[in-house]
């Protein structure tokens, strides 16, 4: 009875083994998404950085997702973030910008202060403001003006697109004493 | 465990081997824009919960590479990446390259007019000067590095934002599937997209002229 069976196995396996050999169609019009993510699940901390390459004018959103504790409980559907930052996040932040920059001294925290066009260099920036943590904020923004080829920005988080852009614009224009009609936004926890 | 538990064991695995797709890739994220900035999104790490250790947060392989490049894969022959191009070049044997002399050792390349790239484009919106192009640079174990050079000229006198445009599709990938740079030499926006195995060779810059 035991051989018959493994017998009858074998062959369904061995039957199998052409549709495993040749190439697969990925078009099996099986209509589900790939990856079902569980819209109610409480959003896990993602602690989002904007980075500025001097050299190039870019603007990176460093974004460092950093595990619950096992103690952690959601508020308002959000976990808890860390209250503070160790340096060394930070420093992987800027670490985003100067592998594909390639010359650290032009990666900068995107919170500027004023006076940054005169003396462009990280110790004119600051780490604490160019960051947002998705407990507090949905998103973060950005709003500079133009010295030259280069942008002088500050940076602030907010609940919405929108409110991030009037948010970091007021901090910009009130910061550098100059309009900051410049301004961009991301998701903190990214897309 | 009895035989037809074991029959019944074989006969699911089998079934399940054949009837799961292959999980797609990850799409790369476009990069979020403003009124006037772009800010261009790497993809995040994940860090324990002391963060004392991070690794990449996505699953990224040479498959995403290949979705975003229309096939292409860190050393692949002349000839095999040349028979994907639209337009292939009309030389692609080894010894008909030119040799990239900026490169230690024996580095070869060929280039072709950036409208001709086919998915290599990335479809800009954004003008790329009408000498803009891309190079394929090999050395003895295939493709090591697909370089854009956009040239400005009279009717695109900067091609920042181009270079801008297609830098933002590579960095949503992570350094450990394509080393992506960006940089200027004299009126050419430069963006390098290099084997992460290559080592010492993806410090190597192109200079305009100086080469």
């Amino acid at each position: 009875m035991t051989g018959r069976l493994l017998a009858c196995a074998l062959a369904l396996l061995s039957a199998a083994q052409p549709v495993n050999a040749g190439p697969q169609s990925f078009d099996l019009d099986l209509h589900v998404p790939p990856v079902i993510a569980d819209s109610t699940a409480p959003t896990k901390c993602t602690v989002t950085y904007v980075i500025a390459d001097l050299a190039n004018n870019d603007l990176y959103a460093a974004r460092m997702r950093i595990d619950p504790a096992e103690t952690d409980s959601p508020v308002h559907n959000r976990l808890p973030c860390p209250p503070d930052m160790p340096p060394r996040v930070g420093l992987r932040a800027l670490d985003v910008c100067v592998s594909r920059s390639g010359e650290s001294k032009y990666c900068v925290f995107a919170d500027m202060s004023r006076g940054f066009e005169q003396r462009p260099d990280i110790h004119n920036t600051a780490e604490n403001a160019s960051r947002c943590a998705s407990d507090k904020a949905s998103d973060i923004g950005v709003a500079c003006w133009m010295s030259g080829k280069l942008s002088v920005c500050n940076v602030a988080c907010a609940d919405s697109p929108q409110d991030a852009l009037v948010r970091a614009r007021a901090r910009c224009e009130d910061k550098q004493q100059h309009d900051c009609p410049i301004t961009a936004t991301v998701p903190v926890s990214g897309p | 465990m009895g035989p037809r538990r074991i029959a019944m064991l074989l006969m699911l695995a089998a079934t399940q081997a054949w009837a799961q797709p292959a999980p797609p890739p990850v799409p790369a994220p476009p990069a979020a824009t403003g009124s006037g900035k772009r800010i261009l999104l790497p993809p995040p790490l994940r860090w324990d919960n002391v963060m004392l250790s991070y690794r990449p947060a996505l699953q990224q392989t040479a498959t995403d590479f290949a979705t975003l490049t229309g096939g292409l894969a860190f050393g692949m022959a002349p000839a095999a990446l040349n028979a994907l191009l639209p337009e292939p070049y009309p030389k692609p044997s080894w010894s008909d390259l030119a040799l990239a002399n900026e490169y230690p050792g024996e580095v070869r390349f060929f280039g072709v007019p950036i409208g001709s790239a086919g998915a290599l484009r990335m479809n800009l919106t954004a003008c790329t000067g009408a000498r803009g192009y891309v190079v394929f640079l090999f050395n003895a174990n295939g493709l090591l590095r697909l370089s854009y050079r956009l040239i400005g000229d009279k009717t695109c006198p900067d091609t920042n934002e181009a270079a801008q445009e297609i830098f933002a599709r590579y960095v949503a990938l992570g350094q450990g599937v394509a080393t992506s740079v960006r940089y200027r030499t004299g009126n050419t926006q430069v963006v390098d997209i290099t084997d992460p195995t290559a080592g010492y060779l993806t410090s190597v810059h192109w200079n305009q002229g100086g080469n």
